[in-house]
Formats: C-alpha cells, structure tokens, sequence
C-alpha cells in the first residue's frame, strides 16, 4: 500500500523508474552474453581512444570527430583495458536514453495524464529496441550519439515548455557535442530557430532565444573548429568529401563518372589522376577513407586538400546527374525510415570481421573473440535483442510519426513535438543524401519516431472516444506549462 | 547555477545521498572493471549450488550453508549470463547501495539534529563508498557483499522501527534481521539486540529507586517484540521447515564445524581428550581422538569433518552434532582461555588486515575448481589496470589506521549518550555483537568484520562529530553540563524515537540543547 501511494503522488517519477529499470534490466542481462562488438569504422574511434587514455601520440583522422573518441578515453579510464567497461557505459547512456524518451513524450504531450502515457509506451519502445542495444554493444558513434540527440531535443521541448533561456542554452551545449560526436547533427541547426518560431509566434522571442542556444552551440565547437583550422588548414567539423564519396563511389556503385576522357583530358594531371583514382574506387566499391589515403599517398595532399579535392569532384560528379541523385537520396530515405531487423548474427560477424582487418597495433589486443560462454548464451542474446525492433512493424511507426507531426503542428498545445518530427526526417534525409542506407543512422531518430508515433495513437484515441478531436477554441488547460 | 544550489537548499539529503552514491559509483565500478572476479576456497561451496539450480534446476547446499546468497548468485546468473564478471558487478552495484544505506544511517542515527546527522551520513557513506576492504570483498564470490547490504538494511530498518515505533516498522525489522540469518547464520547475534530495541522502545521507564528507573513492561512493548519475533519467523521458518524435511534438523544452520574451526584450527590451546575425564562412550572418545589430532596438526575444520565421517561412518547432521559437543565440552573445560581468546580474535578482526590486490588475486591458486565451470575462470590480466585497482584500495584501510578507527568507534558510542543519539548504541551493541560473536564462534578472520564496516564508520563520523559539537560548544563558552539533560522516563530520549504523528502514544519532544546552536532541526 505504502507503494501505491508513493505511485499516486509521484506519478511521473515512477513511470520513469520504470522505463529505466526494465532498460537497465534488458542491458544488464546482454552485458555478458555478447562480445564486444566492433564495424569496419570501430578502428577510427578505438584506436585514438585508446591512444588518449594511455597518453600515446595518435592523429585524429580529419573525417573523425573527437567526442566519442574522448568517451573511449573516459571508458577505458575508468574501466581499464576490458573493453565490457566501455560497454558498460553505452549501456548506462541507453538507460538514460530511455528514460529522455519519457522525458520527451511527457512534456511534448498534454495535459499531464496523456503525456505520462505517451512517455511511458515510448520509453518502454526504447527501453527495449533491439537495435538500440545492439549499437549500444558496438564500438560506435550511436551509442553517445543518440542520448545526445534525445537530449537536445528534451531540452529544446522543456525550454519551449518553461520558456527558460537555461535550457535554451542546454539545448545548444547539447547539440553541440553532438556535433562533435557526428557531423550530421549540424543538421538541427534550423530546428531550433523553427521550431522556437513556431511554438511563440514572434520573431523578438525566436531571435532571442535561438541566439541564447545557437551561441551555445557555437561555444562547445568553437575549439575544435579552431583546432582543425590551425592543424589542418580547415575550419570545419569532419569532413564532407569522405562521405559524400562514401555515398556516392560505395553506396551507389557504378553510376556515376569521376573521369570521363572526353570531357576531362585537358584537365591538370594531378586533378585528372586524382579523377582516376576515384573511378577506380567506384567500379570496385572501395571506402571513402581508402580512397582518402590513396589521394595523400599517390598525390602527396594534406588531409584537409584531399578531402576538398573529394568534395568537388563528388558535387561535380552529383551536379551532372542531379535528378538520379535526388531520386536515389529519396529511394534511401524512404528504405531508412522503413527500417530493418537488426540480428545478433551479424553483428557478430561483421565484429569477427573488423577484429581480422584491425592495423591498429597497440590496440589490437582489446577487442576479444566470443568466449565459450558468450557462445553458449547467444539465444537468449538473440532473444534479448529481438523483443522488440521497430523493422518488425515497417512502415507503420514512420506513418503515425508523421500523423503525429501534423496534429502537432495543428494544436498549439503540442506544438513543440514537432521539433521531433522535423529532427527525425532531417537526420534521416541528411544521412540518405550525404552517406547512403546504413541502418544505425535510422537510430538517433528513433525515439523521436517513437514519442510522435504514440503520441498519434493517443490522438487517435482520443479521437474515437470523443468524435471532437479539434477542439472548438484552444484549451486553456492544456497550453499552460507542463508541470515539474 | 542558482537553480541548483536552490534545488540543494530544498532537498539537501537527496544531494549528500547523491554525492555519496556518485563517489560510490566510481570507486567501485573503477575497481569492478579492470580486475578479474576473487575466488575464495568456500566460493564454490555457494557457486556450485546457484549454478546447478540455473542449468539443471537442483539446489544443494551444504548443512551449514543458508540459501540466500546462492540464490542472490543464481539471480544474477539468470540476469546477467555465465560470467563470473557479471555477478561481481552485480555485488558491486549493492556495495553501492550499501553505501546509500550508510548515509541514511549516520542520518537516522542522529535522529532531529538534521545538519549532524547529514555530517554524520555524509562521512559514513564516503567511507563505505571507497572502503578497500568493502570493494575487495564485493569481488569475491563470498557472502561479504550480500550481508553487509542487508545488515546495513537491517540497522536502517531497525533505527527507523525505533524512531516510528509503529508494529509494520518492528515487523519489517523482524524480517531484515532473519533475512540477514538467511545470509549468513552469525546474524542471529542481531535478534536479542532487536528484541530488546523493540521492547525498550515501548516500555514504560518507572522510578525504582531516587536515581534507578526500570522498564516496566507495557502492552505496546510486547507487541513491539511479538512483531520483531514474527517478523523474523517469517523469514527463516521455510528454510528451517526445508532443513527439518531435508536433514531432520530444524535450524536454519549450524555451528559445529564453525565451533570446531574456532577451537580446533584457529586456536591451538583447547583439549579435547582428556585423560582424566575419559569419554565412555567409544565412538565419541574415537571423534575427540581424531578431532585432538586434527587440532595438534592444524588441519582445517573441513579436514576434520571429513575424517569423522568417513571414519565413524557419521552423516552430515551427526558430524556437526559432535563437532559441536565436542568443541562446547573444550570450552567449558577452559571458559576464561575461551574469553580471552575470543577477545584477542574480536580485537583482532576489529583492527583488521592490510588488504593487498595480488594476495587475492593470488587466493584462487588455493582453489580446486569444479572441471563444469572452469572455463568460466578464464580472464585476462592488464598490468596497467592491476596497478591503478591497487592505487585505488589504498585510498581509505581502516586496518593502516589501527587502532585508530577502534578508538573512534569507541568514541562514537560514548557519542551515542548524548540525549537525541542513544540509537548509536544499538547500532554499537549490533557492531561489538557480530565481532564478539564471529570471534567466538569462528575465529579470527578478519572479513567478518567487514560488513558492519559501514556501521563503524557511522560511530567512526558521530564521535568525531560529537568532539566538534563539544569544542565549538566550549570555544563559544556554553557549559555544557547545563545543557544535557535526559528524559525523566527513559534512557533513551523522547528525541531518539521521532515526533511523527505515527508514534504510539509518545510524549512530546524534549528539548536537547547540545549543539542547538549550531545544529538544524529536522525538515529545515
């Protein structure tokens, strides 16, 4: 009874224990039954992360950003060199993900009741995304990446709510690190000042407070743009050209022409060898960072020219087929958004794969093969994983995020939930357009896929039940500030 | 910024509990990460049980073993895989928590002086928090871990019994102190102290004599006692119910092979076969035989267990009963070198140990492990990861400081006379209780003291806070003499037991000037 009451008065507080705690449970329970889990790209993070931690000299590629590496560092610092402590704090930010996504539907949704639902159903979809936790067991980016994302948002949502420039400025600080995590988050620059405009419908205000959180933004980069600009002659965070070849030599191979002789002979011949070199990597598909390291090795570039040098030929190679460009950025976007069932399996074996491809010496011997016991648990692995992946229902969730976009944008109540659905199609067109189909980007905007979604059925509900879905005029109740 | 110092203002224990739980966090997963699991030679005896229970549904556990931390461990191997790392980290995570608990008992303890309860909670809970003796046992497959969060619980349970005085309070009380039996058996030294809690704290203080005052027994008071014996049959009945079924034996445990190990291994001055009081009948005169010659050689109390029963043809049950008969009849044939052993062994826990990584590390070498499960042993060691585990233990021994933290626990119980703290008695009489009776019963290991290590430090913080309170009281020039004074009914004061509205038929709250100018009331 004690409980009951305790529930009763602190209802918020307990849904959130619960998001967290079934999150925390199903993470606990992989922890140990998986190895370490590692892609091709792993070696780029690890290998400076780990050089950081034990003060060995290491260059960050200039494709990289520094604040994953910087939470290897952080893992293995306080983890030491079993890599299961790096795990063990993705895992610790998945938790707190999930419970940002309660936080998220909580306070993009009113009146109170409704939001605590809806926060509760998509925590709970987080909590147990499959997906989710398999990155989350990866040595990449996502696994900071995405709390960061969610993080952003909810403060966005909570400053919109509270009209707090704190948050504001959270907001900006947050996105900030998320940018240092992946470049692609710049992409959520606009939403800010949009999304401000939208939910206060007055430019004095949304000049304000974008400059409060934009100005934070810029302070988090400012370093690291500054760093790149004095070291490698680039003012700018990762490097465009890398993974627009990336989208367009691998993802995309065999449409497209770098080196034609007959428009390019006349061209200088290192532009034209460098237009050679690229074709090459096309016909044979090879990565954006293989093509980088032969630019420098055969050209005798700096990074930062070398990544210019991709850049143009790749818009160039793009602007003379920019219908098949856009059709096929909208052919991936499309597949992202439908989403795809992630398996241990393979996980397991593009890690096998990474750890026989790894060059990295001094941190070679971190990544382990699976032990007979991991072996022995990969059932309930795979079970694990596979409780609940947002591929099983296709297009479904997409659609209601959608649906729940445009009952956002018509109630002022929930206006500022749309900043979710305008983030989630950005990060998705962003990733189609510059890198190509992966499926791990699709998983920064699935918590926002997932809050919109069920705040939809809410919505649907409501609905039904009440056949009055738009309210005559705006309810007073429930366009005041979410409560703390 | 000012929000937070706002937000600190207004839930000052939630921060202090924060910063305790976050110092906690780091020391031990810092520690968790980087070293591989200690294995101990009674590890397997606990294991074996929770791994067959998990991959083949039976659960057999030895005679003087009682099921709660086989269970704990087939929990975590159900939760977190066949990983020996996993169930470490598990008992780490509680080692966290028992942390938590150490504040919330240096805070209960110093009952309405809310700012030197939060001093008093503060200290305690940072030393559990980075405590190499805490830290090193949570890595072992051993009990530690698991009893001291659940006699950190219990004493929690029991202070905040007191402090309400309401009978689901003393139930709950009843129920932690059995389910810390159903860790370890030794804590069946807390139920007289529970029992006597609870009575005192319903009793009726009645003036015998000018200065005498008894506590005359009221129906609440028995009702208190009631609920605590309740509360702790309730928790160890189905395992005495199992154990009559299983050995026709209802207890929970037994003491003959811990009684044989204190007398026979540890201690090498007893006398079992006495010639000039010959045994008459021949298979125990056989038994002290054997259990003399195990003494003189120095075997180990399972060495001698297993020769009595395969040499007298004894099962489990009959082995211990003689052990146990045979070691009494060696204590009552030398009661006083009985007492002054026991002291020298209690003082000896008290003080402890140097704790040291790779005397641990190197404590598995000992153990024959089970063929089914070695593979689950299979770790590799980072030199670099060893060296910074180690730095991190010598952040806070107890045992370097000795005999430093005894004389502050000393210090903390003559504290706890102070009108408002007198619950530190208690959680005194609990701590002396588990020393006085692991060195008597078992001998002088030094781990037995570790989980009450939380409760020392909570005495350790409240006499040093106690010092602080008198010298600020004698800078300020405010005699102090005048300013204590006691309840006319009790020796513990109306303040100890709280002013909720749920207390039963309590009388008003005394004034308990002592520190009153410099220490907070409750809820400010």
């Amino acid at each position: 009874m004690p409980l009951v009451n305790w529930v009763r008065r602190h209802p918020d507080l307990a849904a959130l224990l619960l998001v967290m705690i079934v999150a925390a449970l199903v993470r606990g329970a992989m922890l140990y039954r998986a190895p370490v889990f590692a892609t091709g790209d792993s070696e780029g993070y690890l290998a400076p992360g780990y050089a950081l931690a034990r003060g060995l000299e290491y260059d960050l590629a200039s494709k990289r950003t520094p604040a994953y590496p910087w939470l290897v560092a952080f893992g293995i610092a306080v983890g030491g060199e079993d890599l299961r402590g790096l795990i063990f704090l993705q895992h610790t930010l998945g938790v707190v993900t999930a419970g940002l996504t309660f936080a998220l539907g909580r306070l993009s949704f009113t009146p109170a009741r409704l939001g605590r639902i809806v926060g509760l159903v998509a925590g709970l979809l987080v909590a147990l995304n499959g997906g989710l936790i398999l990155s989350e067991h990866t040595i990449m980016t996502e696994a900071l990446f995405v709390p960061l994302i969610v993080g952003t948002l909810t403060a966005l949502v909570a400053a919109l709510r509270r009209e707090s420039l704190a948050l504001f400025g959270l907001a900006g600080l947050l996105l900030g690190l998320a940018t240092l995590t992946r470049p692609v988050a710049q992409v959520l620059i606009p939403v800010i000042p949009l999304t401000i405009l939208l939910v206060c419908r007055s430019w004095r205000l949304t000049l304000l407070r974008s400059a409060v959180a934009l100005g934070a933004f810029g302070l988090m980069l400012a370093p690291w743009v500054i760093r790149s600009a004095v070291e490698q002659d680039s003012a700018s965070v990762g490097s465009l050209g890398q993974s627009l070849i990336g989208r367009t030599a691998r993802h995309d191979r065999g449409a497209w022409t770098y080196y034609d002789p007959a428009l390019n002979a006349d061209e200088p011949p290192d532009r034209v060898r460098a237009r050679r070199i690229l074709q090459q990597a096309a016909d044979n598909g090879s990565s954006g960072k293989a093509i980088h390291t032969r630019l420098r090795r055969e050209l005798g570039l700096t990074p930062a020219e070398a990544d210019r040098l991709m850049r143009n030929l790749a818009i160039e190679a793009i602007l003379r087929q920019p219908g098949y460009y856009v059709q096929g950025t909208l052919q991936r976007f499309v597949r992202m958004a439908d989403g795809s069932v992630e398996r241990l399996r393979d996980a397991r074996n593009v890690a096998d794969t990474a750890r026989e491809r790894w060059e990295d010496e001094p941190s070679r011997h971190l990544l382990q093969p699976a032990t007979p016991a991991e072996d022995r648990a990969a059932p309930t692995a795979m079970l694990l994983t596979s409780i609940w992946q947002p591929g099983y229902v296709g297009p479904l969730l997409p659609v209601l995020a959608v649906l729940g976009t445009i009952v956002a944008l018509a109630r002022p109540a929930w206006r500022p939930a749309v900043a979710l659905g305008i983030s989630a199609v950005a990060l998705l067109f962003i990733s189609a357009a510059l890198v190509g189909n992966v499926s791990r980007y699709r998983y920064p905007a699935d918590p926002m896929i997932a809050v919109l979604a069920v705040g939809a059925v809410a919505w649907l509900v409501t609905w039904l039940r009440s056949a009055r879905p738009w309210p005559s005029r705006p309810d007073r109740r429930s366009t005041g500030r979410a409560p703390a | 910024m000012s929000a937070a110092l706002r937000l600190a203002r207004r839930h000052p224990d939630a921060v202090c509990l924060t910063i305790v739980l976050l110092a906690a966090m780091s020391f031990k997963l810092g520690f968790a990460l980087r070293i591989a699991p200690f294995i101990a030679k009674d590890s397997q005896a606990y294991f074996l049980p929770a791994y067959d229970l998990v991959n083949s549904g039976q659960f057999e556990l030895g005679l003087r073993r009682v099921p709660a931390y086989p269970l704990f461990l087939a929990g975590a191997l159900v939760l977190l895989g066949d990983d020996l790392r996993g169930i470490v980290l598990a008992q780490h995570l509680l080692g966290i928590g028992t942390a938590g608990l150490a504040y919330v008992l240096g805070r209960l303890v110093a009952g309405e002086h809310a700012t030197a309860g939060r001093a008093i909670g503060l200290v305690a809970g940072l030393l559990s928090a980075i405590s190499a003796p805490l830290v090193t046992y949570e890595h072992y497959l051993l009990t530690e871990a698991l009893f001291a969060f659940s006699v950190t619980g219990m004493l929690v349970g029991l202070v905040w019994a007191y402090r309400r005085n309401g009978l689901g309070g003393w139930l709950l009380a009843g129920i932690l102190v059995g389910l810390a039996v159903m860790v370890k058996p030794i804590a069946q030294a807390f139920l007289p102290l529970a029992l006597v809690a609870a009575y005192l704290a319903g009793a009726s203080w009645t003036r015998v004599a000018s200065q005498l005052r008894w506590p005359a027994p009221t129906r609440v008071a028995l009702v208190a006692v009631t609920m605590v014996a309740a509360g702790y049959a309730l928790a160890i009945v189905p395992w005495s119910i199992r154990n009559q079924l299983v050995h026709d034996l209802a207890s929970p445990s037994t003491f003959g092979r811990t009684l044989i190990a204190r007398t026979a291994s540890y201690d090498r001055g007893f006398v079992f076969v006495d010639p000039s009081r010959p045994e008459h009948d021949p298979t125990r005169a056989r038994a002290a035989q054997i259990v003399q010659r195990g003494a003189d050689r120095g075997d180990s109390d399972g060495t001698i267990a297993q020769r009595l029963r395969q040499e007298l043809d004894l099962d489990p049950v009959e082995v211990n009963a003689v052990m146990r008969d045979l070691a009494l009849q060696a204590i009552v044939r030398q009661p006083i070198y009985f007492a002054e052993g026991s002291l020298r062994f209690a003082l000896r826990i008290f003080n402890g140990l140097e704790i040291r990584l790779r005397d641990h590390e190197a404590e598995r070498k000992d153990v024959e492990w089970n063929e089914r499960t070695r593979s689950l042993l299979a770790f590799v060691r980072s030199e670099d990861d060893a060296r910074f585990a180690n730095g991190l233990l010598k952040l806070w021994q107890p045992a370097l400081w000795a005999p430093l933290p005894l004389v502050l626990f000393a210090l903390g119980v003559m504290a706890s006379l102070i009108p408002g703290w007198r619950l530190g008695l208690l959680v005194g009489a609990c701590v002396t209780a588990l020393v006085v009776a692991s060195a008597a019963l078992n001998g002088p290991q030094e781990r037995y003291r570790y989980p009450v290590d939380p409760a020392i430090a909570v005495l350790m913080a409240s006499g040093v806070a106690a010092v602080v309170v008198l010298a600020i009281q004698m800078l300020r020039r405010v005699p102090v003499a005048a300013s204590v004074t006691t309840s006319p009914l009790s020796p513990l004061s109306d303040a100890e037991r709280g002013s909720d509205a749920g207390a039963m038929n309590r009388a008003p709250t005394a004034t308990d000037p002592v520190g009153a100018r410099f220490i907070a009331p409750t809820g400010s």
